[in-house]
């Protein structure tokens, strides 16, 4: 088995020493940094998603892939930061309140520090007014907002009209995302765009500060 | 203190508690809507805070686990934390009258999985190299993943005595609610036609009639998915044709069986609803409730003073009655006598087998000559009859109508 389908298995298996010991191997052998995240630590998790909706994995194996992809990331993490690289933009990051899950947000985060974004990440069971004050605060060019629960997605509603009574919504494009985020429920709550996935992310994130301009919103 | 009033009373719940502990050997805490721990049966653990202070890590464990059980509310299943010591916890809630007042925890769990055993805790923690703490995880009971799953389903039954039907409805519309972004993801590229909701809407109905609720949910979730993508942004419209797609089910229920009083008034309750709702979960949300009364609507009737054999043989017949099937078999199927069978499936059912079988046999039939353009001999056979004649004799007797005016009349 190549080194890079090693390591999806050890985030299949949810094993985070066989994630460490893999992984440093291929840092070892010279494979980049960003191939060994994406082809590999991303599609194990990819397989691990596809086996939970297939009813052949359970909510405790995702605890424990998550585990090892968390291992897996902070390997990584020294090798991308690349400092003195100037900060194309700044993102607040959250999961919505009500909300406890982190793995999509964590991993958004890690794609868009490794590109160049400066991150401020507030965490899970983010409330609106901690999300309007990190905007005032930091002056980020973009909120980014995560959730999982059905239950919980129409915060992001309660957050963009937050951000519009504190008067903070022009100065920032609002992108949300999570399992049972659509690209129309995006557009319903009135976000800027949605995000399908982590890669998608920094691909959105880039597109909105290439069309502010260098001026800044 | 407002707390006492809605919490669960506790004595129903010791026992519980103990079952469980002694049963799984996983320790089982309950708490009130404050956090505060009511009850506990288990061992004492003193990992955590060594853990904690070893890792310089604070952490109030007791919101933790009170923000835990609210999230299994949204879930609609149990919600399984991982705490900062790795270690695994699974959450149900406690709900009174709708309303959250504490919740279940079982845990601490060493989750472990074959590739991971010699080092239980993960590899996080031997890295802190603590000999002592070593020495206490193996303390904690370390199981795998899927055994910990079927650990919080248990959990979540010894709940659902004290949760009643309410936390099932949550689940029911959350599972729904999963199964349109599944559907609104696969179609959201392909060009929508209303031809596509005409074929499924035929089935649903199919469906609801013979009291399929399964089967029925996974129809609905499809239209609402294709509704919700056709009509976007406009919820009135969206409410327009889950009106309609209510009074389909009706009908459906009705056809089935239903009785019409209890149709009726539930059909009112929610016209008066729909009107209120915001968004499409709660829209997704009512149509779930709708169709889990109308299919259910369909079985009392058979309840009433059916035995078991009976329930079981109107399933056999709703499932097999276009073939050829004999009061003869289905008595056997039930390990009845042929006449006595007959005889309790007149006083379950209302009807004579024969009867039974000839109604759905017609139901189906208008179906197909409505929605299809199938001849009439090949309906015939396919709804179960053997000649076209004794089907449009039975037609007719039961219709007032023979097959083909039947079509012209009502065919598209």
């Amino acid at each position: 088995m190549d080194i890079l389908a090693e390591i999806a298995d050890g985030i299949i298996k949810g094993s985070p020493g066989l994630v460490k010991e893999k992984v440093e191997q291929a840092i070892d052998r010279g494979v980049p940094a960003l191939v060994i995240l994406r082809e590999g630590l991303i599609a194990g998790l990819d397989i691990v998603g596809d086996n939970f909706r297939r009813r052949e994995m359970f909510v405790p194996n995702l605890l424990l892939s998550a585990r090892a992809m968390t291992m897996g990331v902070k390997l990584l993490e020294p090798l991308l930061a690349r400092d003195g690289v100037p900060v194309i933009g700044k993102v607040v990051l959250g999961t919505v309140e009500g909300d406890l899950h982190d793995l999509g947000k964590n991993l958004v985060g890690f794609m868009l520090k490794n590109s160049g974004f400066a991150v401020v990440d507030l965490g899970i069971d983010v409330s609106k007014e901690k999300f309007v004050q990190a905007v005032t605060e930091h002056n980020p060019d973009i909120v980014a907002m995560s959730a999982l629960l059905t239950s919980t997605m129409p915060e992001f509603a309660e957050v963009i009209r937050a951000l519009g009574k504190a008067g903070l919504r022009s100065r920032v494009k609002v992108i949300v995302g999570g399992a049972p985020v659509s690209k129309g429920f995006a557009e319903r709550v009135g976000a800027d765009a949605y995000v399908p996935d982590a890669v998608a992310a920094v691909e959105i994130a880039r597109e909105i500060i290439t069309r502010a301009g260098p001026g800044r919103p | 203190m407002p707390t006492s009033d809605i919490y669960p009373s506790l004595h129903d719940l010791e026992e519980e508690l103990e079952t469980y502990y002694m049963c799984t050997g996983i320790s089982v805490a309950a708490i009130d809507d404050k956090g505060t721990e009511r009850s506990f049966h288990g061992q004492r653990v003193s990992f955590c805070e060594e853990y904690l202070l070893s890792a310089g890590l604070i952490h109030d464990c007791q919101q933790a686990r009170l923000k835990a059980c609210k999230q299994a509310v949204g879930l609609g299943e149990p919600y399984f934390m991982m705490c900062p010591a790795n270690l695994l916890h699974i959450a149900v809630p406690l709900m009174k009258n709708n309303i959250f007042c504490g919740g279940l925890l079982a845990g601490p769990i060493v989750l472990n999985t074959p590739y991971n055993q010699s080092s239980p805790g993960g590899d996080e923690f031997d890295q802190t190299g603590n000999q002592h703490l070593a020495e206490l995880i193996k303390t904690i009971p370390a199981v795998d993943p899927v055994r910990t799953s079927y650990l919080g389903n248990l959990l979540y039954m010894l709940s659902s005595v004290q949760n009643n039907a309410i936390l099932y409805k949550v689940k029911e519309s959350a599972q729904l609610q999963s199964q349109i972004y599944d559907q609104i993801q696969t179609h959201k590229d392909n060009i929508l036609e209303e031809g596509a909701i005409r074929q499924r809407e035929r089935t649903l109905h199919a469906r609801v009639k013979q009291g399929e609720y399964a089967a029925a949910k996974l129809v609905l979730g499809e239209l609402l998915a294709l509704i919700y993508l056709m009509e976007g942004k406009d919820i009135d419209a969206i409410k327009a044709r889950c009106s309609e797609l209510n009074a389909l089910i009706s009908r459906a229920a009705l056809d089935g069986g239903a009785p019409i009083k209890d149709i009726l008034a539930f059909t009112m309750l929610l016209t008066k609803d729909l009107k209120n709702l915001k968004n499409i979960d709660e829209i997704s949300s009512w149509m779930s409730h709708a169709l889990q009364y109308y299919c259910e609507s369909i079985t009392p009737l058979f309840e009433k003073e059916t035995t078991a054999e009976i329930k079981k043989a109107v399933q056999y017949v709703n499932h097999h009655y276009k073939d050829n099937i004999k009061l003869t078999d289905v008595a056997r199927h039930v390990h009845l006598n042929p006449s006595y069978f007959s005889f309790l499936f007149k006083k379950g059912t209302g009807a004579s087998f024969v009867d039974y079988v000839l109604d759905l046999r017609i139901e189906e039939s208008k179906d197909l000559l409505v929605n299809t353009a199938r001849s009439i001999n090949e309906i015939a056979v396919a709804v179960g009859f053997t000649s076209q004649s004794y089907f449009a004799r039975v037609f007719r007797q039961r219709t007032g109508r023979t097959p083909g005016i039947y079509r012209q009349k009502y065919g598209t």
